[in-house]
């Protein structure tokens, strides 16, 4: 190797060396400096000088032209049969059987063409037209004054500030008008991944009086690029005379979807320490994180509450509008956990929407200045200083806490701290104000806010119910045939591996096999004819495997989880799959509808991978006078999947009980008074074990874990009756309370209602305070989309 | 060999230009200016001035005089036709070997395809070569020289098609590697890595012949 690595440079020249016509002297020295060392090269050399000589001898050396003599005459006859400048003829075919060759893989090749033009076509290929095109433009006047430097301003920000952007992130967008008139404007909120075309967009119409600021919450969900890295948020203003806009790109943190959150109404910022680390072995817990609002900046629609896990209300929380409050109850409904803080002084809770609330009667309230160590907050640990405490009377239904028995051994009715459930979530009553300067200076202010997270978690938490609807699967598909191969979401295309199998078949079986047989009969040109026959019939194949997909008609299927309250009142978290048979712009209404969200992820499992709807799709939502409409443009048949969120009424609860026995079960009484079928209920339990581990049982924070058990069907105004009802399953609390909702519910066919049972007290044997904790799913029909547009 | 490009060009910057008369390749373009213009007799002129150039390639490549002369009658035919291609920024000479050359090739290629014309059938020893410059009769080549001639025919016999054109093009026609690359339609780096190769092969086949002469 070394010798020849050597030799490399030299060797291209040493044809010219020996030749002697190297003339480049440095070239010529080294090539000699390396002779002298190498025998081989120089036997090369030699060698070389012996062929080269020959070889020049034999250039010089005349051809035989004299054996054929130019014959100038036959090319001038050909010459003038073809002039110059005509195209030269091809060269005549050779009589080989190579040309058969053309028309049998020509044809082999169209039947690939046309099959996977056909299988792209029948895959929904070419997403939508994309929501910019229908963009609405304002006019820039010529005219518009000199005197309107800066004439409107447009500020947005999170609502709850410091919080990690997670579900549906709420932004506060303020808008100064210094125009001196009264400005319509149109706030356009996009959110995307910088793929063009593939965005969600929201519109909100506002109008802003002249040299006034309007304020206005916008609601973008993130739902769909959780997980991702970034998503990017654009906030435009869209007014006569000019468009502002404000990007803001949130970073998304792995971890985040780790955090505990609490969500902070009222005066003070950071009053709840922001983030401390919670006592438990790490893998059970990570951080708490908290966000702050101001009263008068708090969502009002339920949606805004997604990102949170608890919202603590305190000083200041008086200014909230009826508007959220509703949409603070609704999200409480479906999983959310209040907690109220008194101390004295807090205003908020006279409000009716906050008394209503409320486990305790308002009225009642008396403040106490404890003295040291004379009291405490149990279960909770309390600081070793004096604090004002509230005392008041429980509610029918709510539970107290913190009872404690009078001298005469008497239990007291009022309490500090009391809880009640609501729907799926729970409504925490805190008589003392923990965000003074002298609680937040306590060294045990991370324990006591830990153990106040855990007594008002609920057994189903709000911002995982997206995640449960996501798993939920629909039962029936409305608008399309009776058959199930006439239902588009249940067409199964060909997968990826039957495709290639088909092409595999093609052309190593069927066009090598017509090959041979026609060249065994000596009948090769009828590959001609063959080739086009067999070509069609594989397109056709192809063909008919999509053809049910081509007849199949508009269609729409629901699912998800609703969540319901012994009064009737519902909430409904899920999404509606949809079948554009053809292309066209598809206005989607659902009445009541917080939200609407395109989902990125793939809308019918059936269809295979060979069928990408195309990287374009957007959803462009309409938000006028809160009646949320939602558009949809499609380019081809295509399928979508849009979450919806919105508030119904049932006309009735689902009511009963539920009593622990001895032996480790439970008797179950459960009453239907919707007017609906409920099947599939299963109820959802959220059993405090009070420290003693109930046989293999594994336990969670604050010793508590879930159970679920299974019911069935339930006509409207039937009764289930168990005398002895088993776990049917029993899930760990996981860190985040995460894993039992979704795994009970993806076994459960859905749409699902979580409904409230009011139950008995369970006893001290199981838990003081899991009495109501029951709730029970069902399978439930949804009001029907409305959808307009569509071009034929 | 260079393992470096730069090594390559390097050969490629210290190889001489070809020694070609100004005067014959103007007026060469001026003869093809008035071909084009359908003027035979200037294209006859041209002939005439080539026509031993290209038989000659023909012959050498495809060891055959019949194939050389329908060669060299296709070439000019097909030169005349498509005249209207020839740019003129290489001399008319480069542009008729080309031709040639893609003819050659598309010779030998219909040969191996039908072996029963197989290569060398016609002259098939080196001996009946040395004999046929003899009857030429060169008055400056000696007897030696006749036989190293007959050694070279056999030589560039055994050696592949590609190698015998690369060869034959330098040594032979004496063409430049800018030249050598439009006939071989490559680029002009590869030409002294082809011609590298093929000198090594003809080194090495000549140099094995000369052992079984002696």
């Amino acid at each position: 190797m070394f010798g020849w690595n050597r030799c490399g440079p030299v060797r291209p020249h040493l044809w010219e060396y020996a030749e002697g016509t190297l003339e480049d002297g440095t070239l010529r020295a080294r090539v000699e400096q390396h002779l002298a060392g190498c025998a081989r090269c120089r036997a090369e050399v030699a060698e070389t000088r012996r062929a080269a000589a020959a070889l020049t001898g034999f250039a010089a050396l005349p051809a035989q032209s004299a054996e054929r003599p130019a014959n100038w005459e036959s090319v001038r006859a050909r010459l003038e049969a073809a002039p110059a400048e005509a195209p030269a003829p091809p060269p005549a075919p050779q009589p080989t059987r190579r040309p058969v060759l053309v028309p049998v893989l020509g044809t082999a090749f169209a039947a690939v063409a046309v099959g996977v033009a056909t299988v792209a076509v029948s895959g929904l290929l070419g997403g939508d037209s994309g929501g910019r095109s229908q963009q609405v433009t304002y006019a820039v006047p010529s005219t518009y004054g000199a005197a309107d430097r800066s004439p409107v301003r447009l500020s947005v920000d999170p609502v709850f500030t410091m919080l990690p952007p997670r579900g549906t992130f709420p932004l506060r967008v303020k808008v100064e008008n210094q125009t001196g008139k009264a400005q319509q404007a149109r706030l356009v909120v996009e959110v995307g991944r910088n793929v063009p075309g593939e965005e969600q967009r929201y519109e909100y119409e506002i109008n802003v009086p002249a040299g006034e600021t309007a304020r206005r919450i916008v609601y973008p969900s993130l739902n769909a690029y959780y997980g991702s890295n970034m998503a990017n948020v654009t906030v435009r203003g869209q007014f006569p005379t000019r468009s502002v806009g404000v990007p803001i790109n949130y970073n998304y943190n792995a971890a985040s979807g780790n955090h505990r959150t609490f969500g902070y109404v009222g005066d003070g910022v950071g009053v709840l320490a922001g983030k401390w680390r919670d006592r438990r072995p790490p893998e059970e817990n990570s951080f708490y994180t908290v966000g702050y609002a101001k009263p008068e900046d708090a969502p009002d629609r339920a949606i805004g509450y997604d990102s949170i896990d608890y919202l603590v209300l305190g000083r200041g929380a008086e200014r909230l509008r009826s508007g959220q409050w509703r949409a603070i109850r609704q999200w409480v409904l479906s999983g959310g956990g209040l907690i109220l803080t008194d101390g004295g002084g807090a205003a908020y809770l006279n409000a009716p929407e906050a008394a209503d609330l409320s486990p305790v009667i308002p009225a009642t309230r008396s403040v106490r200045n404890s003295m040291i160590g004379a009291t405490s907050l149990p279960p909770l640990s309390a600081p070793g200083f004096a604090f004002p405490i509230t005392l008041a009377d429980v509610k029918p239904g709510a539970h107290s806490l913190s009872q404690r028995r009078n001298r005469a051994g008497q239990e007291r009715d009022r309490t500090p701290l009391a809880l009640r459930r609501l729907g799926a979530g729970s409504v925490l009553y805190l008589g003392c104000d923990a965000t003074t300067p002298e609680f937040r200076a306590w060294g045990g202010v991370e324990g006591f806010w830990t153990q106040v997270g855990d007594i008002a978690r609920p057994a189903v938490v709000a911002k995982d119910l997206r995640t449960a609807a996501a798993l939920s699967r629909p039962v029936a598909t409305t608008g399309a045939a009776a058959t199930a191969t006439g239902d588009p979401f249940r067409v199964s295309l060909p997968s990826v591996a039957t495709v290639l199998n088909f092409f595999a078949v093609y052309f190593l079986f069927a066009v090598p096999v017509t090959f041979v047989v026609l060249k065994r009969l000596r009948r090769m040109e009828w590959a001609w004819a063959t080739g086009p026959v067999l070509a069609v019939v594989t397109a056709g194949s192809m063909a008919l495997l999509t053809v049910n997909l081509y007849s199949a008609k508009l269609s729409r299927r629901t699912a998800g989880v609703l969540v319901g309250t012994a009064t009737g009142e519902a909430r409904f978290v899920g999404y509606t799959e949809l079948f554009f048979p053809r292309a066209g712009s598809f206005r989607v209404a659902v009445p009541g509808a917080e939200e609407y969200e395109l989902s990125i992820e793939d809308s019918n499992p059936n269809r295979g991978p060979l069928t990408p709807e195309g990287a374009r799709r957007s959803l462009v939502t309409t938000d006028a006078g809160g009646e949320l409409t939602a558009r949809v443009d499609v380019a081809n048949l295509a399928f979508r999947r849009i979450y919806h969120t919105q508030t119904l009424n049932l006309g009735g609860g689902v009511r009963g009980s539920v009593t622990p026995l001895p032996n480790g079960k439970w008797r179950v009484d459960v009453r239907n008074e919707t007017d609906r079928t409920i099947e599939n209920a299963a109820l959802f339990l959220r059993v405090r074990s009070g420290g003693r581990r109930n046989g293999p049982r594994p336990v969670g924070p604050g010793g508590a874990y879930i159970a679920t058990i299974s019911i069935g069907t339930l006509k409207p105004g039937a009764e289930y009756r168990k005398a002895e009802a088993s776990e049917t399953d029993v899930l760990p609390w996981t860190s985040n309370g995460y894993l039992p909702l979704v795994q009970q519910v993806a076994s459960v066919p859905s749409p699902v209602l979580l409904g409230q049972v009011s139950g008995e007290d369970l006893g001290p044997g199981i838990g003081q305070w899991v009495g109501d904790n029951a709730s029970v799913t069902v399978a439930f029909d949804l009001p029907e989309l409305v959808e307009e547009g569509g071009r034929p | 060999m260079p393992t470096t490009m730069a090594a390559w060009q390097k050969v490629v910057a210290t190889n001489p230009e070809p020694a070609a008369t100004a005067d014959d390749d103007s007026n060469d373009r001026e003869l093809v200016a008035r071909s084009r213009a359908g003027d035979l007799a200037a294209f006859e002129v041209l002939y005439r001035r080539h026509e031993g150039t290209v038989f000659r390639f023909a012959l050498r490549q495809t060891d055959s005089a019949d194939d050389a002369d329908d060669v060299r009658q296709e070439t000019f035919v097909r030169a005349y036709q498509s005249l209207a291609r020839y740019r003129g920024d290489a001399r008319f000479r480069t542009y008729l070997l080309t031709i040639c050359a893609n003819l050659c090739r598309d010779r030998l290629r219909g040969r191996l395809r039908r072996p029963e014309r197989g290569y060398g059938l016609e002259l098939p020893e080196g001996v009946a070569f040395a004999a046929g410059d003899a009857r030429v009769g060169c008055p400056v080549v000696g007897l030696e020289r006749a036989a190293d001639a007959a050694l070279v025919r056999a030589a560039l016999r055994q050696m592949p098609p590609a190698a015998r054109e690369v060869l034959l093009l330098r040594h032979v026609e004496e063409l430049d590697f800018d030249e050598i690359a439009r006939v071989l339609g490559c680029t002009r780096l590869s030409v002294p890595v082809r011609l590298f190769r093929a000198r090594n092969r003809f080194r090495e086949v000549f140099a094995s012949l000369t052992r079984d002469e002696s």
